[in-house]
């Protein structure tokens, strides 16, 4: 609630001018946002685009921003629409996805910090069940991906996804659901899976 | 119900009716089953985040991005980043524009020497600088502040650029910027006093800074002592008053761009 209120008064000194405040709601909320937009686009360059978006958007919309409305449901609702949205202009486009060098990095670093003691077999399996849940993760459509990943892995409940993106709890639980069915299906039907699978339990 | 039950959002009753529920019904019963496996396969995703060198930077490339999509929008505000990186080769716009207003003045000055009396030509110059630092009744206090920014950073901007390796002493006209600097101090405190408003507290703390530099200004024995004029820039560039000016100023700038909002609202997709 206090952060709430301190929200609403960064709001009130951005409209009276004040970048200072801009710049602090900037840091409080940047990792969040970034990793929203990550877990959606599932690209690092992608997602730091997408935020700075958001950002951005909410700078110059913010002097029409109701003073009775939450500031941090506002900026996860531009933040999913605005992944989206990049999402559909990236299909518009002819793209090969080629996972970067910066990208293999990230990935290896997050591995060996989650699991340092595990020998090179075992960190290959990983690395190739972390491969198959992406890749899974992508096979969902947008809508059912963002709904998904903010209860999965953004610890949203599902009355708060229906607030943020102005819903009801029912089309919540339904994208919910049709994502899990999905997303099953897609692990099922992965080549690897028995394989990473049992070797992982 | 099984969504809720997956992710422990289910009441107690609720969760018991369902338990009961899916006892009785084996199509149930495979749905939750395959869908738990699903949740906990799920959670064994590890993000790959970027290190924290990533986010302590994220501010300044996204300040970049917002100082260059405004000039595609607007032509304005360009320099953000070259001051706030300090760049002193490549100076923005508005650093031309001062020193082209300052160079009118400087020539202005110069030619009114030789054509009138300098008695006559300091009364002016009083006169004007009053008229200058006189209070718009009308205009709001914020406007009257940047204002007040906006003629405080002429002087500033002609001491923090003055070269003494380059340039004359004497073409820095110090008697006139101290002249219109002691007028600008004089003005400083009532200004801070109406700058009650808590938010309106940068463009206070600007003011005070402000004032400290231009009675610094003010206050410089000759023209020729380089050593008080090298202090004064130090003081312009450890408080950064050049960056805060031009925050303030871009600040300003930048409420033009409510309109811009309204493209928000169409690029929903929930």
């Amino acid at each position: 609630m206090a952060k709430e209120e301190n929200d609403t008064r960064l709001v009130e000194r951005v409209c009276a001018g004040d970048i200072y405040a801009f710049q602090e709601i900037v840091e409080r909320y940047k990792k969040k946002i970034y990793c929203i937009a990550y877990d959606i686009v599932g690209d690092h360059h992608e997602a730091e685009d997408v935020s700075q978006e958001v950002f951005i958007k909410m700078y110059r919309a913010l002097v029409r921003f109701r003073k009775d409305a939450k500031m941090s449901s506002w900026l996860y609702q531009i933040t999913v629409n605005s992944a989206i949205d990049s999402i559909r202009k990236k299909k518009a486009r002819p793209h090969i996805h080629v996972e970067d060098i910066e990208q293999v990095s990230f990935r290896e670093r997050s591995l060996e910090s989650a699991s340092p003691e595990a020998n090179p077999e075992r960190r290959a399996v990983s690395s190739l069940m972390q491969h198959h849940i992406d890749q899974a993760l992508h096979k969902i459509t947008p809508q059912e991906r963002a709904v998904f990943v903010m209860r999965h892995y953004n610890e949203f409940k599902i009355k708060e996804i229906a607030d943020v993106l102005e819903v009801s709890s029912g089309t919540v639980k339904s994208l919910l659901f049709r994502a899990l069915k999905k997303l099953r299906k897609e692990l099922s039907s992965s080549q690897g899976r028995h394989r990473w699978e049992a070797e992982y339990e | 119900m099984i969504v809720e039950a997956l992710y422990g959002e289910l009441a107690l009753e609720e969760n018991s009716i369902l338990e009961k529920h899916l006892k009785e019904c084996a199509s149930c019963r495979k749905d939750y089953e395959e869908m738990a496996a699903t949740v906990k396969t799920m959670s064994r995703r590890i993000r790959s985040e970027p290190d924290a060198e990533f986010f302590e930077g994220y501010w300044d490339r996204l300040a970049e991005r917002m100082d260059k999509e405004r000039v595609i929008h607007t032509t304005a505000a360009k320099g953000w980043k070259s001051v706030m990186f300090g760049s002193q080769k490549v100076f923005p716009r508005w650093a031309y524009q001062a020193a082209a207003s300052i160079l009118l003045v400087v020539v202005g000055i110069f030619l009114g020497r030789t054509l009138f009396t300098p008695d006559r030509v300091m009364q002016e110059q009083v006169t004007m600088a009053k008229a200058v630092s006189e209070p718009a009744t009308q205009v709001n206090v914020s406007q009257r502040a940047l204002d007040y920014i906006q003629r405080s950073k002429l002087i500033v901007l002609a001491i923090a650029n003055f070269d003494p390796e380059s340039q004359d002493p004497y073409a820095l006209n110090l008697p006139y910027q101290q002249q219109i600097s002691k007028e600008l101090v004089q003005e400083a405190s009532s200004l801070k006093e109406e700058l009650d408003d808590r938010r309106q507290h940068r463009l206070q703390e600007l003011v005070s800074d402000l004032e400290v530099i231009l009675l610094q200004i003010a206050n410089l024995e000759e023209e020729s002592d380089m050593s008080a004029i090298e202090l004064v820039q130090d003081g312009v560039k450890s408080r950064g008053i050049l960056f805060k000016i031009h925050l303030a100023q871009f600040n300003d700038g930048s409420k033009v761009h409510s309109e811009d909002s309204r493209a928000l609202d169409k690029s929903k997709s929930f």
